[in-house]
């Protein structure tokens, strides 16, 4: 089980801050690491100070470092910011040719078509998991 | 003593800009609705000539998170910036600065004490998409004053749906007791079935069409009973992950009053139904 209030901070976090994503996009084990040494336990308003939160188990920092968020879908990560911060991991995975979609359909801006559609395709299995915590 | 001279409750679209900013000939049949529907809201808000448009909208995680998620809150500001960069990146939704009126939303904060609403406020607060969308459909010079009031419709645990529809009685009730401005619009900023970050985001089909009729009838007569029973968390979650900014028309119902519906649909796009609806006041003679 993940520690939903952990990852939810860490997907807030990286994603309102521009060169926090693109090192999450350039090297994520770094990025993850240094995010739970620096950040993880840090007060949001507040850089000084530190709270008796946020730590993530092994399987949940893998989670993130892989980019797998399937598996935090699964487990009730927010679905809005969950989406949000892998929209542009999966532009980049898809630019990059590592990642593939077959179909790229959707109401959406021609640029977030496909990405949506990798999304969609991995996270359709699971429904609506409860993201309440 | 202030008046309520128009309500609005409108669609955020974050793609509203990248669809409609384009040359006439280049536009999509999405784009093309999108413009006309902000027309007439346009032609509204001028009928009304409005001193300050209060929003009524929910933050997407951009200001606030589950560190310290305020349920129901105001902002005490002279002027706002909009726009934040993940929505630049994601929308190309551009930045913009919108006028405040600090003295109106005091007065809203002071009249929720006088009427069992204890709201939180800002005196530093930045808009989303929620909140700038609105603006540019309703008013692209972005000329009139607005006062942001946010409620909490992502992070659960979420107030229920009768808190939405008090937060309207109460804000019309402290709109008509204040002095600081004479003419108030409010727009609410809302959606209806919708998915963003789950299995039916951005489909080219509505989540749950059948609710956004139903929703769309049970708003027009004002039909309190059904509202709250059907916009649960649970029920909600039922027509898409995201269908939880439809609170928000809650409260844009029980702000009504003597205000006449000329307006009131869902309507039908390729991708989500977007709510539209337009409040005036009777004319006399």
């Amino acid at each position: 089980m993940i520690d939903h209030y952990a990852v939810n901070k860490f997907l807030y976090d990286t994603d309102r801050n521009e060169g926090f994503v693109q090192r999450y996009i350039d090297d994520p084990s770094s990025y993850v690491d240094w995010w739970l040494d620096e950040r993880g336990s840090r007060l949001l308003d507040n850089e000084s100070e530190r709270s008796a939160v946020v730590g993530l188990d092994d399987d949940t920092r893998r989670a993130l470092v892989d980019y797998d968020f399937v598996t935090l879908y699964r487990e009730g990560a927010h679905p809005f910011i969950l989406w949000t911060l892998m929209l542009p991991v999966i532009e980049h995975k898809l630019a990059a040719g590592e990642w593939d979609v077959s179909e790229a359909g959707g109401d959406a801006r021609e640029e977030n078509k496909k990405p949506m559609a990798y999304y969609r395709e991995h996270i359709g299995e699971y429904g609506r998991p409860d993201f309440r915590y | 003593m202030a008046e309520l001279v128009s309500l609005i409750g409108s669609t955020h679209h974050p793609w509203y800009y990248a669809k409609t900013s384009r040359p006439e000939s280049e536009l999509s049949e999405d784009g093309r609705d999108l413009r006309e529907w902000s027309a007439k809201v346009q032609a509204s808000i001028q009928k009304a000539q409005p001193d300050a448009i209060i929003i009524l909208a929910s933050d997407h995680f951009h200001q606030f998170f589950h560190n310290n998620m305020p349920q129901f809150i105001i902002g005490r500001m002279q002027s706002y910036q909009g726009t934040f960069s993940n929505e630049v990146r994601e929308f190309n939704l551009p930045r913009v600065e919108l006028g405040g009126n600090r003295a109106l939303s005091t007065d809203l904060i002071e009249g929720g004490f006088e009427h069992g609403f204890d709201f939180a406020f800002s005196d530093e607060m930045r808009l989303d998409h929620a909140c700038v969308v609105p603006s540019l459909i309703a008013q692209p010079s972005l000329d009139i004053p607005v006062v942001p009031v946010l409620t909490n419709c992502g992070a659960p645990p979420i107030p229920p749906s009768r808190r939405f529809v008090q937060l309207g009685e109460v804000l019309r009730k402290t709109i008509e007791s204040t002095n600081t401005v004479q003419r108030v619009a409010v727009i609410a900023s809302g959606n209806l079935s919708l998915e963003v970050g789950g299995p039916e985001q951005m489909m080219p089909y509505p989540v749950d069409p059948e609710f956004d009729e139903d929703a769309v009838k049970w708003i027009r007569a004002r039909d309190f009973e059904r509202l709250t029973h059907e916009a649960t968390f649970e029920r909600m979650m039922t027509h898409g992950n995201t269908t939880f900014q439809f609170l928000n028309l809650l409260s844009m119902a029980a702000l009504q009053g003597d205000l006449t519906c000329v307006l009131g649909e869902a309507s039908k796009r390729r991708g989500s139904s977007k709510p539209c609806f337009i409040y005036e006041q009777e004319v006399q003679g």
